[in-house]
């Protein structure tokens, strides 16, 4: 066991799996002389080489559609698209190809392919390279959405991803490639639709995935001062939901927020509760409060930045007013 | 007494005035009153004119010092039908009752008139999910729990909280008395255990289950709403008469002998009655408030006692028939009642009714007028019983029959004479030999 940042978790897991898979290689925008915008893939090209560790055009419409077609005839790429927000250039080939062709092609071909990315705010770089765009994903049949929120889970899970023949969305969070925690030396995997009980509760559950992990986990501190005793659960992986530990925590608590990064507005924390009044409705003794990003462009300076998405005062807000 | 009209008043504002003097004259339901001052001093004002009427309680004038200031006098609210004119002071034989008229009386009497505080909207009972579940697991009633959450939702600390306080917890309750209680709808809090230290037992709680309040069935409601028009619109009183009916057995035994159909007592009651309501209509007649009929045929109804509830079947022109006829007029009715084959005309239009409990071994009874006639008699059983007969005790068969009118339109002596005649008919039933 030792202490690892979040980026080198996610480094050491695409070097684990291309050791272990000769099939597995990876491409994106200046992810191999570079080493990636955010280090993920730091030292990787110097020992892969660059059939393995590519640098592509900036065409994020090619390097999904090279994924897709490089994963249909055997391959298993992991994929990265530089900044969520530029996922809309490739949507076409991730929504309509790579998501599809399974299905489409009656079962005869499949799509193992990985698309890593990272999002969120908190960079004050604005509008267009700050969004969670989660949301138009998680709402494609055929494609998996996971979203770490620490180091153990982003090496985990991202492992399991790469080991699995769907094509999946990992998506990375900006702020989190330099945080710090425990990861265990030997190998170990996450499945996939397995949420993390973060923190115990009892008075009310606080259903959270990547940043806003962290920011649930500050709230609870605080909620605890004031004689509050909040449930923090880590979804981890948005698609497949683990519905039966949501569950679990509605009927413990009967109070419930949920937290994203991305808008208010469609948003994940909508899936959330609607899931939950379905499944757990008999165990709600409040309506479910959602705690999102305003309905606005992220704005490019940071103290609008930080009132925009959620933050922990947020969360404690919420809490308090479900228990009033 | 609810309202009174003015008649006249004896004292004119500015006129000194003494505890005790006569300031005005008022007219009630019963009779005319006097109306005497509280105090001594000057009648400053004059509310109420003569020919008003107002509820109890109205403030109709002043008595006090000359130059004192005199206080707002609300209006009273409008009367719900039109005030009646107020009388001429009628010629009496003797003076008029002096109405001592108390404050405290007045307050005791009268119902409240002041505008009713605005009524809260019925609060609309809502309740989480979560604390339904609860109230549900626990068998007891979520709607007397008052609510903390958001628009008086009640939630889970709630029933929490009212479990706590009712000592829920002390509470023991046997298995299957639960299991039972959650298939009904009763509240485990309502329930007093009869099981060893004291436990709700099953039998608890079918005992509950059994005393539940049921609705009343549609020709329960009828019936019910019948007489409860009737008791709050008829003001009725009741005369009782002793018939001996030994001749009219010996007559019935011996018609009934060359007969297939037989002739029951209550159809010589029944020709008896058509008779006394021909000598005395208002007896066949209807008061509707302030109006009244004579009707003009006699329809007699037979009150019929079935399993459902009361029916009754009416012999119409029941003067223009014969006994034979009646008689088997009436047995078809009550067994078309019976059979529930009665059609429409056949059970509407009584103008008399009669409610005969012979067969019941009753000595007498009351029966209750119903809304549109003016009178009803109760028929009790007919046994051997010692009187004086031609100055010596005789055993004679004596029945008592009891006749409750509707005092709007008939008086006493108006139904004593009827039921004599009733009486005469029966005690020398040579009409029907």
């Amino acid at each position: 066991m030792g202490e690892k940042f979040y980026w080198e978790a996610i480094r050491d897991a695409l070097r684990e799996e291309m050791i272990r898979d000769p099939n597995v290689f990876l491409m994106g925008e200046d992810i191999a002389i570079y080493g990636g915008a955010y280090g993920a893939t730091r030292g990787l090209y110097e020992e892969f080489g660059e059939e393995r560790v590519r640098d592509t055009a900036i065409s994020e419409a090619a390097i999904a559609g090279a994924a897709t077609g490089a994963a249909m005839l055997g391959m298993r790429p992991v994929a990265e698209i530089m900044y969520a927000d530029f996922l809309t250039l490739a949507m076409d080939q991730l929504v309509n190809t790579a998501a599809k062709n399974r299905y489409m092609f009656g079962g005869r071909t499949k799509v193992p392919m990985v698309l890593r990315t990272e999002g969120g705010a908190g960079r004050g770089i604005a509008a267009q390279h700050s969004q969670s765009t989660e949301a138009w994903f998680n709402h494609v049949p055929g494609l998996y959405l996971v979203m770490p929120a620490r180091p153990y889970d982003a090496k985990g899970l991202l492992k399991t991803c790469i080991r699995d023949d769907n094509p999946i969305l990992f998506i990375e969070h900006k702020m989190l490639y330099k945080t710090k925690g425990e990861v265990p030396d030997e190998e170990y995997l996450i499945p996939l639709g397995l949420a993390d009980v973060k923190r115990a509760g009892k008075d009310v559950t606080i259903f959270a995935y990547s940043k806003m992990v962290l920011e649930s986990l500050t709230a609870a501190d605080r909620l605890a001062e004031e004689g509050i005793d909040a449930e923090v659960i880590d979804l981890r992986s948005i698609k497949p939901l683990d519905v039966d530990t949501m569950v679990r925590s509605v009927r413990k608590t009967g109070k419930v927020i949920c937290v994203s990064e991305g808008c208010k507005t469609n948003g994940v924390a909508s899936e959330l509760v609607s899931v939950i009044q379905e499944h757990a409705f008999d165990y709600l003794d409040a309506p479910v409060r959602r705690v999102c990003a305003a309905d606005v462009p992220i704005p490019m300076s940071p103290a609008l930045e930080a009132v925009t998405v959620p933050s922990a005062g947020d969360i404690v807000q919420a809490a308090k007013e479900l228990l009033a | 007494m609810e309202e009174a009209t003015i008649v006249r008043w004896l004292k004119s504002e500015g006129d000194a005035v003494k505890k005790g003097d006569v300031l005005l004259e008022i007219q009630t339901d019963k009779a005319v009153l006097e109306v005497e001052s509280f105090a001594s001093g000057t009648l400053l004002k004059i509310l109420a004119q003569p020919g008003e009427t107002l509820p109890v309680l109205q403030v109709i004038g002043f008595v006090g010092k000359p130059g004192e200031e005199l206080p707002e006098v609300p209006k009273p609210p409008p009367a719900e039908r039109a005030p009646t004119p107020a009388m001429e002071p009628q010629p009496r034989p003797s003076a008029p009752p002096r109405a001592h008229i108390e404050r405290a009386e007045l307050a005791v009497e009268a119902p409240a008139v002041e505008a009713a505080p605005p009524v809260a909207a019925p609060r609309r009972f809502s309740i989480s999910p979560r604390a339904r579940k609860l109230a549900k697991e626990r068998v007891i009633d979520p709607t007397k729990i008052a609510g903390s959450g958001p628009n008086r939702r009640v939630i889970e600390r709630d029933v929490l909280a009212y479990l706590e306080r009712k000592g829920y917890d002390n509470i023991r309750v046997s298995p299957a008395a639960k299991r039972v209680a959650a298939e009904s709808t009763i509240d485990i809090l309502d329930l007093r255990g009869t099981g060893p230290q004291g436990k709700i037992v099953k039998a608890d709680v079918l005992k509950a289950e059994a005393e539940k309040p049921r609705p009343l069935s549609p020709r329960r409601k009828i019936i019910a709403s019948k007489m409860v028009r009737s008791a709050r619109e008829i003001p009725y009183f009741l005369v009782t008469v002793l018939v001996d009916m030994t001749e009219l057995a010996a007559l019935r035994e011996k018609l009934n002998e060359e007969r297939t159909h037989r002739i029951s007592y209550n159809d010589f009651i029944l020709k008896a009655c058509a008779f006394a309501l021909r000598a005395f209509p208002i007896v066949n007649g209807a008061c509707l408030g302030d109006t009244y009929r004579i009707k003009q045929d006699i329809n007699i109804g037979i009150a019929v006692d079935l399993e459902e509830g009361l029916m009754v079947p009416v012999i119409r022109d029941a003067d223009k028939k014969t006994l034979d006829q009646v008689a088997e007029e009436s047995s078809q009715l009550v067994e078309k009642a019976k059979n529930k084959k009665l059609l429409l005309d056949e059970f509407e239009g009584a103008t008399f009714t009669i409610s005969n409990m012979g067969m019941l071994d009753v000595d007498s009874f009351t029966a209750i007028i119903p809304p549109d006639q003016a009178a009803i008699l109760a028929v009790g059983s007919i046994s051997d019983t010692i009187v004086a007969y031609d100055g010596k005790p005789a055993v004679r068969k004596i029945v008592k029959i009891t006749l409750s009118s509707d005092h709007r339109i008939v008086d006493g002596a108006t139904a004593a004479r009827f039921l004599n005649e009733v009486k005469q008919k029966l005690e020398d039933p040579s009409w029907a030999g």
